[in-house]
């Protein structure tokens, strides 16, 4: 194929001889008379054209050409030192990915060589991803060395989360979860097939393998989830995926948690492989930056939620009822219990406490009775709601407390002003209503007799006008009647139409206030129909408090059954 | 205003999926079956209920089934709720609930009806739902503001609650009028604490984790001449208690501005 610059070359040879094409042709136009005649002036044109076309056409290239050269410099200058690293590695279990990486090196080369940017930047783009990937691949299998050599109980200390651990259970990462598309799902028609094999390779996978055996079932791992990730990497990933099991295994002894269970498959023969493992798999491997499969098999029950695959007790009732994993309740539990995992048998993350998000929107109507003060850090102690959880972990409770003490009675009192004109919007809409209401009606009653005597009054003045008009034009008088009856009918509408949007408005103006007002008028109505419960009920749900909460609603409670 | 009548076996089979064990402000039993009952058999029957009910549709490709988004909003709410508002009334010896919980796509209410059914409710914004909270322990709808406050230390009220419902309503007021109460309102007070005509616990709960993590609480006592007060720790029980003059705008409105500041903190 023409690279662009032989392209360019070969029409900057073609100037020169258009230009001597020209000077000949106007030579010897004139030569026989001394003058350039149509004919001749034609040819001429001709190739003018052609000169234009063709410088037209080496501006373009060459502008094409800069820049490709520019990317390409630039993003080799990027790429080179890793690439000068991956050149040095002499490790067997990288050869293969080295070796696919320096030929794509020699590709790229052999284009610049010659000068064709626009192909060394593509094989440039290439090389990049593949050269991040392999220094990642080889500092992970040089961080798995160093924890290979650990004792279980300092691996125990070691964190081995990619990133954050919260960062998974944020709402955008739910969100992308849930459109997670796995390799072994398309084709659709071949995603069981699939999925059976995967299941078998897991199922090998999860007895710790080597030598031969584990290389052929990685290699049958990368064929069946594509590529990438190499075989390289899965074997990498396979490698923490057996740090992480021990880990596991010292942390949930020493926390009393015990084995992590498998799928029993007589019972589940649908969910190894599945997408709800899967999920769940993505879930614990973003975290750990792993591949899916592998954390998958750090807790292969994981994403097996709900009574579907439990025990209901009728016949074909699991496949009927099954929440679909990616049903928002279903992906619920499968985070939870991917956060609790984190937690029970690695000491990370936020627990079963997957969505710490307080109170983030939802009250811009009772915002904007705060204070201007509390906006920004005006406000003395607010924007220290961070700081309260430092004092937590890091002092005492009790200085903590006197802290946090501090904040609430300072909120307390600035806050006065702004109870008090919420609690007089909230009065006019739950009493003030009514009045409104009657005010309202009594408008809509004048309203229509209003209407009413509009239209008798046109109706009137119409009927009068008819017979005026009888009185002289008696034989146009049926016709002039019925345009007069219309003329009626089209005034009785328009003021129709008058009130119903007033009604409308009215109406709209209503809904509004009765949010509250219903809130109230159903509050109070349910208070009297619903089940009376034992006062020692309460105590089951109080259960699920922090000790202060709990204390604050018994002291309270004395009050009122004490 | 009922949205949703459902039964507990249909909650059950749903928290199972969600993976919750409780819910804010009710436990775990009220959605379990009656001991000697087979779970197994309460959730396949709450998974039936659901299924007659359109409430549970099995996708099309077999993938399993879908609750509908109404259902999903309030499961989701009250299995991780950021907020609960727990109003508990008193009814003799015992009480009247209703939880008020906020999740991510509304803020549901529930309350169980004698037969054991649970009703939910949606409620278009907070004002809405603290409203509700108050005005189901019979709180006065009068006056828009809150009025007389006093503060004093927690053991100061306890003795006046005691005065007051053991029948010592002078002493009891006589404290009160110490405290700076007017005289003719100290009455009030020692009538709510003795006998009131409706009373109750309003809790809020700021929860993470479907765990109560903080709790501001009130005590609301109204009398039968419709005078509300209300009696609560703005901070922890070591500091001043606070007794207060005030109705369903005063309380929900100290509620929903409380709540914003608190979010505010957080943010």
């Amino acid at each position: 194929m023409t690279s662009n610059i032989e392209a360019i070359r070969a029409a900057e040879a073609q100037i020169p001889i258009y230009l001597e094409e020209i000077k000949r042709l106007r030579e010897e136009a004139l030569a026989d008379d001394g003058v350039v005649d149509e004919q001749e002036q034609k040819e001429i044109d001709r190739v003018e054209i052609r000169l234009v076309d063709a410088e037209k056409f080496i501006a373009e290239r060459r502008a094409i050409w800069e820049q490709n050269k520019s990317a390409y410099e630039a993003l080799l200058a990027r790429v080179e030192p890793g690439l000068q690293e991956v050149r040095e590695w002499t490790n067997a279990d990288v050869a293969k990915d080295k070796q696919t990486i320096l030929d794509i090196a020699d590709a790229m080369q052999n284009a610049a060589s010659v000068q064709d940017f626009a192909e060394a930047k593509k094989q440039v783009e290439a090389l990049k991803p593949r050269v991040e990937n392999f220094l990642k691949l080889t500092a992970q299998l040089a961080e798995n060395a160093r924890l290979e050599m650990m004792t279980p109980d300092e691996l125990a200390k070691e964190s081995l989360i990619e990133g954050r651990a919260e960062d998974i259970f944020t709402e955008d990462y739910m969100q992308d979860l849930i459109k997670t598309e796995f390799p072994t799902e398309s084709p659709p028609e071949e995603a069981e097939e699939n999925r059976k094999s995967l299941s078998k390779l897991m199922n090998e996978l999860e007895s710790t393998l080597s030598g031969k055996k584990r290389e052929e079932a990685i290699a049958e791992l990368a064929k069946l989830v594509g590529e990438p990730p190499t075989a390289a990497d899965l074997d990498a990933d396979y490698s923490r995926f057996l740090i992480l099991r021990e880990q596991q295994e010292t942390i949930g002894v020493a926390k009393g948690h015990g084995e992590v269970p498998d799928v029993d498959e007589e019972r589940h023969p649908e969910f190894q492989g599945s997408r709800g493992q899967l999920l769940f798999g993505k879930a614990l491997g973003d975290a750990f930056g792993i591949h899916e499969v592998f954390g998958a098999l750090l807790s292969p029950t994981g994403g097996l939620v709900g009574p579907g695959n439990d025990f209901l007790p009728m016949e074909g009732w699991v496949d009927a009822f099954h929440t679909a994993p990616d049903n928002p309740i279903g992906l619920h539990g499968t985070m939870h219990d991917a956060g609790g995992y984190l937690k029970a048998y690695h000491n990370e993350g936020p627990g079963y406490n997957y969505r710490e998000s307080m109170l983030e929107d939802g009250f811009e109507w009772a915002l904007g009775f705060l204070p201007d003060s509390m906006e920004g850090s005006a406000m003395p102690l607010v924007g220290q709601g961070s700081g309260i959880l430092y004092w937590c972990m890091e002092v005492g409770p009790e200085f903590a407390e006197r802290e946090i003490d501090d904040l609430l009675l300072y909120l307390e009192d600035e806050l006065t002003d702004a109870r008090d004109e919420c609690a007089q919007q909230i009065g006019n809409l739950i009493v003030g209503f009514e009045q409104a209401k009657q005010e309202a009606s009594a408008y809509a009653s004048d309203l229509a007799d209003d209407i009413a005597e509009t239209v008798e009054e046109t109706e009137e003045d119409l009927i009068q006008l008819v017979e005026d008009i009888g009185e002289t034009v008696s034989d146009t008088v049926d016709d002039v009647g019925n345009a007069v009856g219309d003329a009626v009918d089209l005034v009785e509408e328009q003021l129709q139409a008058a009130g119903t949007e007033l009604g409308n408005m009215a109406d709209y103006a209503e809904a509004e206030a009765m949010n509250a007002l219903t809130a109230l008028e159903d509050a109070a109505e349910s208070a009297a129909e619903c089940a009376v419960e034992t006062f020692e009920d309460l105590s089951d749900g109080v259960e699920y408090m922090a000790d202060a909460a709990s204390e604050t609603l018994g002291a309270i409670g004395s009050f009122i059954w004490g | 205003m009922s949205d949703i009548s459902i039964h507990p076996s249909e909650l059950s089979y749903l928290f199972s999926f969600s993976g919750t064990d409780e819910v804010v402000g009710w436990g775990s039993s009220p959605f379990r079956p009656a001991s000697g009952t087979d779970l197994s058999g309460w959730n396949g029957q709450g998974a039936k209920r659901l299924l007659d009910a359109g409430r549970l549709v099995p996708r099309e490709d077999g993938s399993g089934s879908d609750v509908s988004p109404v259902l999903t909003a309030a499961v989701l709410a009250l299995a991780n709720p950021s907020l609960v508002l727990l109003a508990e009334r008193k009814e003799g010896d015992g009480l009247r609930r209703l939880s008020i919980h906020r999740g991510d796509d509304g803020i549901w209410g529930m309350t169980r009806t004698p037969e054991g059914m649970f009703e939910l409710a949606l409620y278009a914004d907070l004002t809405a739902a603290a409203v509700a909270a108050v005005g189901f322990l019979g709180a006065a709808v009068t006056p828009a503001e809150a009025g007389t406050r006093v503060e004093a230390a927690q053991d100061v009220f306890v003795d006046i609650n005691a005065l007051a419902k053991s029948g010592k309503a002078e002493d009891a007021a006589a404290k009160l009028i110490g405290l700076g109460i007017p005289a003719d309102e100290a009455a009030t007070v020692t009538e709510a604490m003795a006998t009131p005509a409706a009373a109750g616990r309003l809790s809020v709960l700021y929860c993470a984790d479907n765990k109560v993590r903080s709790a501001v609480s009130y005590s609301v006592m109204t009398t039968a001449a419709r005078q509300t007060w209300a009696l609560y720790a703005p901070a922890s029980l070591r500091s001043p208690m606070v007794l207060e003059h005030s109705s369903v705008p005063a309380l929900a409105g100290r509620i929903v501005v409380n709540v914003a500041a608190r979010g505010k903190i957080a943010a």
